[in-house]
């Protein structure tokens, strides 16, 4: 018969828990298998500061988040010639901005589609998408970063990232993005989380639902 | 030197090149489909480790923190499990860190210590850990198979399919091997707690 030895034991309890506590740890408390989650559930505990890049507008002319000051962005990633998830995300950036117009949040909300297109998306491609779904040109900007290494620091610091697919086209992982007044990130939705987000404008401005 | 240092060294050798085409192969070809990341590289990663702990018999066999092989099986099977995550997964893609963990701890922390660890078990702890390990492969391949999201940021979504279905694959084969097993092997001497059963 073999002794046993509580020594043993201990040592395989201690080993079970430290990799039971590794795998808690890196899940986030087992909230978060997949990065996009992870990368959701970190935004809320640790806002990210958001630098600021050159974006090239519909109008030719070049804006960055620098210039709304004050106002809360709601920015998403698209490529015009996406047939699927883009398109989703321009329908639901247009009730968007219906819903802000109708709550008179029209100052202090702005709209950006952020186009990470950069060989095929032109000003016009990107006024064509925002045509598409009927938007206003006053508060939804459809921008295109000005270089490439813009581009690369905003999907970096945004957390975004695009993938080819077998088509031509791209893969990414799609959400509209809250950045507060003082440009940081804040929160993370998908685009059929409505209520949710504008639950989370009105705590930060906190204006009654009229 | 003594002749055993020169085979161990011999030994070494050849396996650190065995791993640099592992390495230079999975980072080139493999690591670009999930199929291939899942099944392919981490089932050689193991292997390497394995190897290696084939070379050190006298560690194998008379370690002191290890006697009843049920504490290195629980390194191996952690391992394991932690680099079977998603989100593992891709950050091991986009990082450093952990891309260069997972080509550390998969063949020291999983590899070695199964070869380590096995023999030692005894017949239930080595029930429990095959059956362990099959039913968890199973739960990866419904979670891969039936997810409506995709789970991988570096991966598309067929892939996904693809990986559910090898996983099943592979665990239905170990399984059938299993019954195989139990069906064919004479288990009338079994006891729990004694050397015989550790043959089993």
């Amino acid at each position: 018969m073999q002794t046993y030895k509580w020594s043993e034991a201990a040592l395989g309890l201690f080993i079970f828990a430290l990799g039971f506590s590794i795998i808690f740890f890196e899940t986030m408390g087992f909230k978060a298998f997949t990065r996009e989650s992870a990368r959701r559930l970190l935004i809320e505990d640790n806002p990210v500061n958001i630098k600021s890049v050159t974006l090239q507008n519909t109008t030719l002319d070049f804006i960055s988040f620098e210039d709304y000051k004050d106002k809360v962005l709601l920015v998403d990633f698209i490529y015009t010639r996406c047939p699927t998830v883009c398109n989703l995300l321009g329908s639901s950036f247009k009730n968007l901005q219906t819903k802000i117009d109708a709550l008179g949040l029209g100052d202090d909300i702005v709209l950006i589609s952020v186009s990470f297109d950069l060989e095929y998306d032109t000003p016009t491609k990107l006024a064509e998408y925002r045509e598409r779904f009927g938007g206003i040109a006053q508060n939804w900007k459809v921008v295109v970063p000005k270089t490439k290494s813009d581009l690369e620091k905003l999907k970096q610091d945004f957390g975004v990232i695009v993938i080819p697919d077998k088509w031509g086209g791209f893969v990414h992982n799609a959400a509209i993005h809250v950045l507060d007044k003082n440009k940081q990130l804040v929160k993370i939705v998908d685009w059929d989380e409505s209520p949710q987000l504008f639950q989370m404008i009105e705590n930060i401005y906190d204006k009654p639902k009229s | 030197m003594t002749n055993q240092n020169h085979k161990i060294r011999s030994d070494l050798i050849r396996i650190f090149i065995l791993y640099s085409v592992v390495l230079v192969s999975s980072k080139l070809i493999f690591e670009k489909a999930l199929t291939t990341h899942m099944l392919v590289t981490i089932p050689l990663l193991i292997y390497i480790g394995a190897l290696i702990g084939y070379i050190f018999p006298c560690l194998r066999f008379n370690q002191t923190w290890n006697k009843n092989g049920v504490n290195g099986m629980l390194i191996a099977a952690f391992t394991m499990l932690f680099w079977m995550l998603p989100k593992t997964l891709d950050l091991s893609l986009d990082t450093p860190v952990y891309g260069s963990a997972k080509y550390i701890t998969l063949p020291l922390l999983c590899g070695t210590m199964l070869v380590w660890s096995w023999k030692k078990c005894s017949f239930l702890a080595k029930n429990f850990f095959q059956f362990e390990f099959l039913a968890t492969i199973f739960r990866f391949s419904w979670l891969y198979l039936t997810s409506k999201s995709r789970l991988c940021v570096n991966y598309l979504y067929d892939e996904q399919q693809y990986v559910g279905y090898g996983l099943l694959a592979f665990a239905s084969i170990h399984f059938m091997f299993l019954i195989y097993y139990l069906f064919n092997k004479d288990f009338r001497q079994l006891e729990t707690n004694t050397i015989s059963s550790r043959n089993l």
